[in-house]
Order: structure tokens, then sequence, then C-alpha cells
């Protein structure tokens, strides 16, 4: 019988010498007390060591999911061509199947097998020659550690210290330049104090400085790729009334030394912008799309690390970065801050002043959603993002038209923009409502209108027929509709008179006349405008 | 000069578990939920350290290192940190029953262990340093409130078996913070391998893995222990904290797998997860007969008050060696 | 003319009263009508005081009732407040400042540091050495009756039989003969450190019971809020010091 015996160093077959003392699964652990002994029960027959780390990675992971990668597969080929009469002793049943169905290699998995496994797993290191126990426990921890990384699904650009680094560093970088650039400035301004005050950008500033060097070489050089020409005249016209003194070269070297560093600097700065911008999109996509990737990354690095982020409630998320002000608010029960590090998103910003406190808490509730997606989801998409972005945005807008649409609640309570009202619209009066005798059945209702339907529409049809006659030819078409109408009314006037004396009955009819009536009206009036349109 | 503490600061005496004269601390009472010990939980309340008691008590404390003198050759002034020249004044640091951990006292009143990784918290805990001679020793604080294997020790467990050099399977590692502790102890010369199935908490057992080159993280699930058969090799004892309701089987697995002949386990086990209805005392007593019916002999059980409700520790051995009769 | 009389008044000199004469000094101050009538009018005002009261005491109603007379009471002829009995009392005054000049967010708050500083001190002050902490059990498995009956827990432990109570840490023969404290290990230092030791569990004692404080009288505001709303409701349980009413509402779907 062989035994199959995984190891993070490699693979392992082990021949059985002793078949008998097998079977007494209980005395089986006194064999293994020692290596010797343990040499007299089996004997390593072959060791597949793993080449490198892949392989033991790809290995360890074909034998969590119970597969026969592909170094098992060779070793057992081997072991195949040469013995293949041979059981094969395996520690897990599942495996054995797969094994005998694709390799046709009987496998075996009893309690005696298990023990079996024991002693050999004891004394492994006396086993297993060529192989110091050092290295296997160093081999099982690397082992360990890829295999785990393996199964988080560890990905290098899902770090996000990467981004707390990043941003502190632009920090301290936006410090230092500013430092240089003072300096900078005091320095040459001892030669050329005119300078700093026409060239306000501290970049061109430098790169002019670069270019000139001593004020005399002015008249020479040619600054039209760094000012505008206006500018560029200015200073030609300065340099020459410039009050500051003369300097030596090797002083003008130094100045233009700190030149270089701050353009080296602030082409540093741009790129890690770059950096940290890509860093973003790339960790925390729904944030960087929501509030931006410079906030983002505050909200973050102020946090500690995106899980420390997606911990937080909204309200937490609302006022990260005002803490003093908080808790100075709350002891003293004063109102509390509206905003912390979110006033400087996109959408903060460009609201008025008055709404700013309310976007900044839903812009902090649907935020604190983006993170939780990004820190914790498998995927990394941004859709969920832009649709919360789009969300907010057309909240905005009705926040800006001061709230047609009530936001929270049911929103059911939508208001009642009033009907738009013609200028030439005639208003009469509706005599509908003044009848208050009951309206009976509403199934007579119904079999009423629909008699009369048939009756109106034709009538409609007529009357509709004359008036596309007339709209498509004259303006007298016009006038016919506005007779129309009042003739209508008259009918109906008419008619109601003759119904007060009937009762029950007649009132129905009427009603269903009146209501066709107005729905006639209520198309005349529609064409009308149409037509009017 | 006691520390005067008005004897109702248990609260309303609600609980009140009716052994008396405890002056009123003992009790888990509290108001509704709340316990004595700053905490939901019921926890009893405290009067302060006895220790010294205005250092009268201390010869016989502390000193009873000293003060014991007598029959085992005296206390003595063995070893180094005695004889003259000062350590760190601030602490008091004595070596545990267990090897590998020590009782820290100054202001803190601490059980520690020896810092692997110098000037580095796991967790956030507090570390402790003492000077002897040139020598500097960092100690790290164990809270007992969060690990059950230092409420354990606290509570006075005969034997952890986990010393320096051994080999320890640490079933249901979290994020790392116990398994730092048990990694101090073991030393560079043991291992631990801790076996964690929750991927949020593997992230951060990895990290701390990262540092600590005895600890091999193993995120798989601790019922199929064929599965990981391959990173581990025997070991000598198996701590077990997964609070599952078949934790004694999972041990027991593992066990059979992992465990040498005559090796020791370390169960936690909480009552309320194996079965919220029984009473506790019900509960270990069944886990305590199903550790036997598999080979695995208990050998002492106790409880983690006042750090923890409900909870008990079982400490045994597996495939006990047959005893040779005289 | 009148301007010539005042003009003549200017030089008049101050007419004096009378005093007491000389041979009547024993007598005392000689009263003029004006201190007389001070004397007189505070005596008969007294007097009126005394009649009206005496009046009112006769005819007063021997059913009558005032409400305050439920929670006061007459001690030594002035009304004080009855003292409700220790137990009863529902609201202590602590409580009752706090509520008054506090909001509910900045007891929440207060509450929140407290635990957080817990959180931190418990982290390094185990209770090592704490009276009245709990005592957990400890149960020992023997193979046989005979070593369960000859069962001696020092020799089990292999310590010392005075160490068996300081649970904490019960090192073993080997452990007190071979190893050594490490520190500080003179007395009065010991004595020092104990002495601030016990201080931080007071400290720490002191905490715990302020958390639990704030929490109830947080509770207790936050009830007084719910009971603002206009839904009907009916007190399930009585107020006490150290837990707030319990009120059930009627069951209303809201919008």
């Amino acid at each position: 019988m062989l035994v199959l015996f995984e190891t993070a160093a490699g693979y392992a077959i082990f021949k059985v010498l002793d078949e008998q003392k097998i079977q007494e699964v209980d005395s089986l652990w006194k064999e293994f007390e020692t290596p010797e002994k343990a040499n007299k029960i089996v004997k390593l027959k072959h060791f597949e060591k793993f080449q490198d780390t892949t392989e033991a990675l790809a290995a360890a992971t074909a034998l969590v999911e119970g597969k026969i990668g592909k170094t098992l597969k060779k070793v057992l080929k081997k072991v195949v061509a040469k013995e293949a009469h041979e059981q094969l002793a395996i520690t897990d049943a599942k495996l054995g199947g797969v094994i005998k169905d694709k390799l046709n290699l009987s496998c075996v998995h009893s309690p005696a097998v298990a023990e079996l496994m024991r002693g050999i797993r004891t004394q492994m290191e006396g086993l297993i020659t060529g192989l110091p126990p050092r290295e296997i426990s160093a081999m099982s921890l690397g082992l360990a550690h890829s295999l785990s990384r393996y199964k988080l699904k560890f990905s290098p650009d899902k770090v996000d210290t990467m981004i707390v680094q990043a941003i502190s560093l632009l920090d301290d970088l936006d410090k230092e330049l500013n430092n240089y650039i003072m300096r900078c400035r005091e320095w040459y301004g001892w030669h050329f104090p005119e300078l700093g005050k026409i060239i306000t950008d501290n970049l061109a500033y430098c790169k002019s400085v670069r270019k000139l060097g001593d004020r005399t070489n002015v008249a020479t050089s040619d600054l039209s790729e760094l000012l505008p020409e206006e500018v560029e005249a200015e200073v030609k016209l300065a340099a020459e009334i410039s009050m500051g003194t003369e300097v030596s070269e090797q002083d003008i070297g130094n100045i233009m030394h700190l030149c270089d560093q701050v353009i080296e600097i602030t082409e540093y700065r741009s790129q890690l912008y770059d950096y940290l911008k890509n860093r973003m999109m790339a960790i925390a996509p729904n944030l960087t799309v929501m509030v931006g990737e410079l906030v983002g990354a505050r909200l973050i690095s102020h946090a500690g690390s995106l899980l420390n982020l997606a911990k937080h409630p909204a309200s937490t998320v609302q006022i990260l970065g005002a803490e003093k002000a908080l808790f100075r608010a709350l002891k003293t029960r004063r109102d509390t801050p509206k905003y912390g590090l979110i006033y400087h998103a996109s959408l903060v910003g460009q609201t008025t002043a008055k709404n700013k406190g309310k976007i900044s808490r839903m812009l902090a509730a649907k935020a604190a959603l983006a993170i939780r997606y990004d820190a914790l989801a498998e995927d990394a998409t941004a859709e969920m993002g832009v649709e919360n972005r789009a969300k907010l945005e057309a909240r905005l807008r009705h926040l800006e038209e001061k709230g047609i649409r009530r936001i929270s609640g049911t929103g059911k309570a939508t208001a009642r923009a009033d009907k738009y009202q013609h200028k030439s619209d005639v208003r009469v009066y509706d005599p509908s409502g003044d009848s208050t005798l009951p309206s009976g059945s509403k199934k007579r209702k119904f079999e009423e209108l629909e008699a009369e339907e048939p009756e109106a529409q034709p009538a409609e049809t007529k009357t509709k027929k004359p008036k596309k006659e007339a709209a498509a030819a004259e303006p007298e078409a016009v006038e016919e509709e506005v007779e129309e109408p009042p003739k209508k009314k008259k009918k109906k006037k008419e008619k109601k008179q003759e119904a007060e004396p009937v009762e029950e009955a007649e009132p129905m009819e009427e009603v269903a006349e009146e209501t066709t009536e107005k729905k006639k009206k209520k198309k005349k009036k529609k064409v009308k405008e149409e037509e009017e349109d | 000069m006691r520390p005067g503490f008005s004897p109702r600061g248990g609260g309303g005496g609600r609980g009140f578990r009716g052994g008396g004269g405890r002056g009123g601390f003992g009790d888990r009472g509290g108001f509704g939920d709340r316990g004595g010990f700053g905490d939901r939980g019921g926890r009893g309340g405290f009067r302060g350290g006895r220790g010294g008691g205005g250092g009268f008590r201390s010869p016989s404390g502390e000193g009873g290192f000293r003060g014991r003198g007598g029959g085992r050759g005296g206390r003595g002034g063995r070893g180094a940190g005695r004889g003259g020249f000062r350590g760190g004044r601030k602490v008091t640091v004595e070596p545990h029953r267990h090897e590998g951990v020590f009782i820290c006292r100054g202001k803190e009143d601490a059980l520690v262990t020896k810092n692997m990784v110098v000037g580095e918290s796991v967790y956030g805990e507090k570390r402790m340093n003492v000077e002897e001679g040139e020598t500097k020793i960092e100690y790290r604080a164990w809270n007992p409130f969060r690990s059950k294997l230092a409420a354990a020790i606290l509570g006075g467990v005969d034997q952890i078996h986990i010393k320096p050099g051994a080999k320890v399977m640490y079933l249901g590692a979290a994020s790392g913070t116990t398994v730092s502790h048990v990694s101090d102890i073991v030393g560079p010369e043991g291992l631990v391998y801790a076996v964690e199935f929750s991927h949020r908490s593997g992230r951060d057992l990895l990290n701390v893995a990262k540092k600590r080159t005895n600890i091999i993280p193993i995120i798989e699930d601790a019922r199929h222990p064929h599965k990981y058969r391959m990173l581990v090799g025997m070991v000598d004892v198996i701590f077990a904290d997964v609070a599952q309701p078949d934790q004694t089987r999972i041990v027991a697995l593992n066990a059979h797998n992992f465990l040498k002949n005559g090796g020791h386990f370390v169960i936690s086990i909480k009552a309320n997860c194996i079965d919220s209805t029984a009473a506790p005392e019900a509960v270990f007593a069944a886990e305590v007969k199903k550790m036997s019916s598999e080979n695995m002999k208990p050998q002492e059980q106790l409880t983690l008050e006042p750090y923890e409700r409900d909870h008990a520790v079982v400490v045994g051995i597996y495939r006990p060696p047959p005893k040779q009769k005289k | 003319m009148s301007s010539f009389r005042k003009a003549l008044k200017s030089n008049q000199r101050n007419h004096q009263e009378r005093s007491q004469p000389g041979f009547r000094k024993h007598l005392g101050f000689l009263e003029k009508k004006k201190d007389y009538k001070l004397r007189a009018d505070n005596y008969h005002k007294k007097q009126n005081t005394l009649t009206a009261l005496r009046k009112k005491a006769a005819e007063k109603n021997p059913d009558e009732f005032y409400y305050k007379m439920i929670s006061t009471q007459l001690k030594d002829g002035v009304h004080m407040k009855k003292k409700k009995r220790e137990e009863e009392v529902e609201v202590t005054e602590e409580q009752r400042k706090i509520m008054r000049t506090q909001d509910i967010k900045y007891v929440e708050m207060k509450r929140v540091a407290e635990a957080k500083k817990i959180e931190r001190l418990k982290s390094e002050l185990h209770l090592l050495d704490a009276e009245g902490k709990q005592k957990n059990k400890h149960t020992f498995f023997m193979d046989t009756r005979r070593e369960v009956r000859e069962f001696d827990l020092a020799r089990h432990l292999n310590t010392a039989p005075e160490l068996l109570d300081r649970v904490y840490n019960r090192p073993t023969l080997a452990t007190l003969e071979g190893c050594s404290l490490q520190g500080a290990t003179r007395p009065s230092e010991l004595k020092k450190l104990a002495r601030q030791r016990r201080h931080q569990y007071k400290i720490l004692s002191q905490r715990v019971e302020r958390e639990k404080r704030m929490f109830v009288v947080g509770q207790k505001i936050q009830v007084r809020k719910d009971l603002l709303d206009k839904t009907k409701k009916l007190k399930v349980k009585k107020e006490t010091a150290t837990t707030p009413a319990v009120y059930k509402f009627e069951a209303k779907r809201k919008r």
C-alpha cells in the first residue's frame, strides 16, 4: 500500500512495509514513537518538491478545493507507471474519489489510514530525509501567507495606506513649496523687487527668475512662453528702472538652484496629485465620484483607513474634521457644526449658503453608503456613486427652486400647480354644483353615460368636422367656436329648466348629459388651445 | 484605611445571588440590564486593591517571595534584579505560575506578556517598560475582559500547557489579539497555527502574522481540518475559542488530525452559544461529557467570573498515555 | 409782607423740643406725641392682627382641604414637605438638577466619554487583588474516589499553602525558589505603588458609577421627551431612582 502525504515542501509518497501492523489501529501509535520504529513501518518512496512558491500555492489551492493539481498529477502518474496495482492511502475521501476517476488508482481512507497519517505527521522530519525541520516550518509559513492572501483576494491596488500617505505627502509638499517660494521671492527681491509684484503666479515667477538670472538679461531674453505679452512688457520696463541692488554671479547661481528646486517640486506635486487621483479611483470609485478625489482622500486619511471610515455613521462623516467645534458646541449647549471636511465637496460648494447645511447632510448620507460599498463590496464599479450623485443633483435643483416637491416623508404631497388660465378664456358660471339632489346609483349613471356617449360622439364628430373646416381656412372659425360654446351652454340651461320640474330619472340623464357636455366643452377647449398654439 | 464604598454600589440588588455577606458588591444585579462593572453584562462591583493594604500586607503579598524564606532555601538573592541596583522603579514585575506570563503591578495591575516585537502595540494595548540593568524589557498588557485565556489564567487555572517552545493550534483566532499574546508566550522557538474563517478578521490576523513569524495564519473553516493539512504539523496544545454549538466536534476533528498523543486541549465554552435556554452548569456538564466520548479526558474546569458571565474553560488531555500500574 | 416775614425767619433760632427735665431724668426719655403715635400704631397693628387671627381660627372650617396637605405636614408649627421614604424616591436631587439644566446630547456625550475612559482603565486594571469580586468556580476532575477524598489543593497545584488565596497568581515551588521579582522591590516602593493602585481602582469605580448615573439620567430625559408625543399612552412601570418610567404607546401607523 502506498501513502500520499502532503507537506508544505512537497508531496511525499510512502510505501507501507508492514501491512499487518497497520490493521491494529489502537496500537499503531506505539510504532511511531521513535524515528527508527517509524522507518520500519513506512519508507519514503518518492518526494516531489515544489519548485517555487507559485507551484506550492497552486497545489495548496487544489488541495483545499479537493481537486488534483498539476504537480499531484505528475507525481501520481509516476506512481501509476511503476505500481499500478497498489492502493493509495489518502486523507481526503473526496480527493480519493477524484483520483480514482481520473487516474484509475484505487484509493483507501479508513480509521486505520487516519492513524497512519497521524503517525507519519508525528515523525515527519524523521521520515522525510533531506529536509531539515526549519525548512519545513519556513515553507509552511510562506505557503500559509500566500494561501491566505489568495483567499482574501488581497490585491495590492486596494491598499488604502497609499492614499493616507499620499495625501499627507501632498500637504507636506504644499507647505514646503510655500516656504521655498516665499524665500525665493524674498531673496530675489533684493535684486529685482518689482518682478515679485508684477508676476503673481509662483511657478511663472520661478521660471522667469530661472531664465533671467540677473535683471540685466531682461532685454536680451525672451519670456514670451512663460508670461503673457503685457506682463512681459511690464517686466522689461521695470527692469530698466529697478531699484534693486547688484548681486554677484554666485548669488544668482544659488537663487537659480532654489528656483530649480521649486520647479521640480511643483512638477512632482502635480505628478503626485495625478497618482492620488488614480489611486482614489481604483480604491474608492464611488466615493470619488460623489465628493471628489481630494475630499475623499482627506476623509480616508482622517479616519485612518477606508474600513474605519466605513464604520462611521453618516452623521459622523458629515462633521468629520470639525471635532473641535463639535465638542465645544456640545459642551456649551450650542448648535453643533453642520459640515466638516465635506464642506469642500463640489456639491456643497455650488449651493447658496442657506442650503449648504441641507446639502451637506444629504451628501454625507449618500457618501456614507458609497464608502461602505467601496470598503466592503467585492466588485469595484462606480455606478452606485454615479446614481447617487445624480439623485443628489436632482434634489439640489429642487431645493434651489424652493422645493415644490417635499423631499422627505412620503413624497405624495405634491403641490398642485394651478391650471393655466388663458387670458382670452371666457369664464362662466358652472352650475353643475348647484344641484343637491342625490345622484342615485352609479350603475345607472354609467349606463346613462354609455347611452349618452355614442350620442355625444356623433354629435361631437359633427361639430368637429365643421370646426376643422373652419379652422383650416379662416379666423371666423374662432368666432364660430366662441359662439358655439355659449350656444351649447344656452342649450344646457334650457335643458336644465326643463329638467327641474321632472323628478329623479331626468336629473340623471341631465347629469350624464352635462358631463358629456362638459367633456365636449373640454375637448373643444383643448382643440381651441391647440389651434391657437 | 479602606477606601470607602457605599455598600449599595452594586445597585438595586436585582438578581442578587443570595450568597449573603458579600456586602452587595458581588451581586450581578444592577439597574435592570446593567451589571456592576461598567458593562451591561452584570459583573459585580468591587473595591479597590487590597494589594498592600497600606503596604502592611505587602510583606506577605509580593514579599511572600521573600518572607516565606524558611524551608525552601529562602527566596534569597537569587537571580538578577536583587541586591543593589535599581530596576524600573515604577512597576513590579512578578513571574507567573505559567511560564512566559507575568504580573505587572505599579499604577496598573495587569497581566502581561513579554513583547516579541518591541515598540509596537497590536490592538492599542498598554505597554510597560522595565529596566533590568542595561536591558530594557517591554511587556504588553493582556486584557482579561477581552481574552478568555487571560481570564482563565487570572482565574487560577492549574495548567494552560502553552509554554515557550510549544506548538499551539489556535482555533477561532479572530483578529489576532489573543493570538499575539500566545505568540509572545511560545517565543521564537514555538509555533502558533491560527485558524480563522472570517475574511474581515482574517485581514487583521494576516497583518499581525506579518510582524510575528511564529504565527501561521490559516483562513479556513476549522470544521474541515483536512483542508489545511498541508500547512500544519503535529501540535502540543489546541486552544479553541470558536463559539459554535458543535465546538466539541470541531476540536475533536482537529485533535484526531493534529494533536499529538498525550497532548492537551483548552476549550472556552460559552453557555449561551451552545444552548441559550439551559442552565450554564448543565451546558458545561454536557460539553464535558461529549469530550469524554471522543477520547478527550477533561482535567479541570473553571468559570470566568468576574471577567465574563456564563463562560467556562475546560482543560484536558488527549489520548492520555496508559497508566502504568505500579 | 410775606417775603419780609420769611426773611426775618432767616436769623431765627431753631426752636428745640423740650426734653425730660433734669430732676426727672431717672424716668427716661420724655415721649412726645409723635413717639407715642409710633408706639401706639405698632401695638394696635399687632393687636389687630391677633384679633383677625383669632377670628379666623374661630371660624375655621374643620373640613377644609387643600391639595398641598397631601405632601406637607406641620412640624413645630411650620409647614414642611413630607419626606418620602428612601426607596420611594423617584427622582433624586442630582437627577433633577441635571434634567433641568442639561441637554440629552450633553448627557450622552459625557456618558460615552466616561465609557471610553472606563475601557481604557479596564485594559490595565485587571482586578487582581480586588476584594468583593465574584468568585469563580474551579472544578478538578479525578479518576477515582480515593483521589477525590485525598485531594489537597496546595499539593495538586504544587504551590505554597499560603498562596492558595491568591488566585490570580499561585506560582509553583520551583518558580518561587528560582525566579525573582523585577523592578521595584523595596517595601516603601511597594507601599507607594499599592497606594497608587488603590487610587486608580477608586477612580475606575467612580467612573463606573458616573457612567451608570449618566445612563439613567439620559434614559429619563428621553422618556420625558417621548411623553410629549400626543398619542395615547399608559404607564406600565413607575419611575424609580434607577429606572425610568415605562410607557406603552398605542400602536399607530406613522406616515
